[in-house]
């Protein structure tokens, strides 16, 4: 990418980020903060470090994009995090879910669509492109095994992986999370040509 | 009392949507993808539906046009976090009567059910 088309890519990720964290307050209840925001190319060997080690247990909320072309969204977190949006979002008391059953992780994976489909509605109305989330999948493992199912992906068609990532937390709570946005080549090519094609 | 159909596939949504229209007096079924919602439609034909639209299998821009395939008459009412806007047009294209974008506040989606049901 040349520095327009980084330019053009980060102001995307930005209008999406800032949809997504807005939607996120509002569905939490609480003023949600950007802690961190960064865009990375690396390569895609070294996507199951993202979290900050490959062996580290995760709650991953995970969702594929579809439309006018592909990519993938993550959302990680610290189990205790999770537990944590959780307690939020069912309006409990904080420390009440330990574990996730079946109205925790339908929870999770509901933050997950609005957080995805947020990100997704802001870079769409500004491309005039659809881009649709898939429903989204509730998994916990290890942070590294999370993140091989976006590497396995994208490693058949490129070497690199161009990463937005956001870590974001809820003062109120002192609870955090990481969301990731790791666009195919061919979303990138798409999203860069309407910069042109207008 | 006339009866709501709510479809989402996140139970969690789901309970949301029933209280919030159970607040306003009227009876739901719910569907938990786009197929159920057809069927439940069928079977029960409910006053009007709040559907979603991003769902495992038949999705819920499918289940609006095949409901109002079966009823011309269905007040059906988006509620999606796919606010985009060719999403919009294409589901008010179909017969949707309104488009609530999730999240949202319980007045809006009330709001809306007096629309359908006026
Ligand atoms: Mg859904």
């Amino acid at each position: 990418m040349n520095d327009q088309e980084i330019a053009f890519w980060a102001e995307l990720v930005n209008k999406g980020t800032n949809n997504a964290m807005n939607n996120l307050s509002q569905m939490v209840g609480q003023d949600i903060q950007v802690t961190s925001f960064g865009l990375r190319q690396i390569p895609v060997a070294e996507t199951s470090q993202l979290m900050g080690g490959a062996d580290v247990e995760a709650i991953g909320i995970y969702l594929t994009v579809s439309g006018s072309a592909d990519g993938h969204i993550m959302l990680m977190y610290d189990p205790r995090m999770a537990y944590g949006f959780v307690d939020l979002l069912m309006g409990q008391p904080e420390g009440t879910t330990e574990a996730l059953g079946e109205m925790e992780s339908s929870a999770l994976g509901e933050l997950g669509n609005i957080m995805g489909s947020s990100f997704l509605n802001a870079l769409a109305d500004a491309t005039g492109l659809t881009l649709m989330p898939s429903p989204p999948h509730v998994m916990t493992d290890m942070a590294g095994a999370l993140l091989d199912i976006i590497a396995a992906d994208i490693l058949q068609t490129q070497d690199d992986a161009f990463v937005a990532e956001a870590t974001y937390q809820a003062p109120g709570r002192n609870i955090s999370g990481m969301f990731f946005v790791i666009p195919t080549q061919n979303l990138l090519q798409v999203l860069l040509d309407t910069r042109t094609a207008a | 009392m006339a009866t709501v159909l709510v479809v989402d596939d996140s139970s969690f949504m789901r309970m949301r949507c029933v209280s919030t229209v159970k607040e306003l007096g009227y009876d739901t079924v719910e569907a938990g993808d786009g197929a159920e919602a057809i069927q439940t439609y069928k079977d029960q034909k409910p006053a009007a539906v709040l559907m979603d639209i991003t769902m495992p299998g038949t999705d819920g821009l499918q289940a609006l046009k095949e409901i109002m395939a079966f009823d011309g008459n269905a007040r059906v009412a988006m509620v999606t976090a796919m606010g985009q806007q060719s999403m919009v047009m294409e589901a008010m294209k179909s017969g949707a009567k309104d488009f609530v974008v999730k999240p949202f506040e319980p007045d809006r989606v009330k709001a809306a059910l007096t629309k359908l049901l006026a």
